[in-house]
């Protein structure tokens, strides 16, 4: 496993890399799904609000 | 009517636009997912270790996708800022606007990962090269653009056409930097794909084909981010219409 996860002198460099892509893309896809949450509660709450 | 005309109205109307693309996601976000995974096992396991840099060029199995993402959406942006500006098409507006945050992140992750490749090659983490700072300037254009409708949020009208103004002006850098290295003495490689078959670039196919793969991975999730973005600009600034009602009483 450690020999296929080796990146020679560059583990850092590379594993870094990969992270960053990782990290970055998961807090985007989850930010997305919290702001959806967010605003469609927010426009129900307003609805209902209007209609009492 | 011709079939893509009726196409391109429909999808010009928010209710439609949200409701056709709400199909779309899934599917987009499945490819996203598949290739990524596809794309990385290949580059990091795969692919042979370049005869020059070692390993450390497997980087750019991130970052070329990132750097070509980042100005493949301002370019979409300036066309949509176009389109906003001149013929004030909402759908327009919420694809420019929900485009900017994936632009921006797809600039940061380039000039980050542009960074760690650069230490073990070049020696260091940054140089004022005109490919890195034109770069650089990229990010602070996607950031003019959000910070510019932030600052007029109150009219989102007003705020999309601003910002697009400023994302059609910021479109001149785009051949900046895609010419930098050629225009000027650089420390920056060239172009890693050459299209009118010159000698540049990698022709490997084993290095090359998870490049292309990871492209079209990043491309899905644009197109799936930039979708669930949109589509959630379009339910805040027509809140008050019946059709968001309706939409969110039927999920």
């Amino acid at each position: 496993m450690m020999t296929l996860l080796d990146m020679g002198k560059y583990n850092f460099f590379v594993w870094g890399s990969m992270a960053l892509f990782g990290v970055m893309l998961a807090v985007d896809f989850i930010s997305i799904h919290r702001q959806r949450k967010q605003l469609s509660r927010q426009i129900k709450s307003r609805q209902r609000r209007q209609q009492s | 009517m011709n079939k893509i005309v009726k196409f391109y109205h429909e999808m010009g109307s928010p209710p439609s636009f949200y409701r056709i693309t709400g199909y779309w996601l899934k599917p987009f976000f499945v490819l996203a997912l598949a290739l990524t995974v596809y794309g990385l096992i290949d580059g990091l396991f795969f692919a042979p270790p370049d005869y020059q840099q070692g390993d450390s060029y497997r980087i750019m199995f991130v970052h070329v996708p990132a750097a070509w993402m980042s100005l493949f959406i301002y370019a979409i942006i300036g066309v949509c800022g176009l389109i906003a500006f001149v013929w004030r098409m909402k759908v327009a507006e919420a694809v420019m606007m929900a485009s900017a945050p994936i632009g921006a992140l797809f600039t940061a992750l380039t000039l980050l990962t542009g960074m760690l490749w650069g230490k073990p090659m070049w020696g260091t983490y940054w140089d004022w090269d005109a490919r890195m700072t034109s770069e650089l300037i990229l990010l602070f254009l996607y950031i003019g653009v959000m910070g510019i409708y932030s600052a007029y949020d109150d009219d989102p009208r007003k705020a999309a056409r601003l910002a697009a103004l400023v994302a059609i002006i910021g479109l001149i850098n785009l051949p900046i930097i895609r010419y930098s290295v050629e225009w000027w003495t650089s420390i920056h490689q060239g172009a890693s794909i050459s299209l009118m078959g010159g000698n540049s670039g990698i022709k490997d196919w084993s290095m090359l084909r998870p490049l292309l793969v990871m492209a079209l991975a990043t491309k899905f999730y644009y197109l799936y981010s930039m979708l669930h973005r949109a589509r959630n600009y379009l339910l805040r600034t027509e809140q008050n219409k019946s059709w968001v009602m309706r939409q969110l009483t039927e999920q």
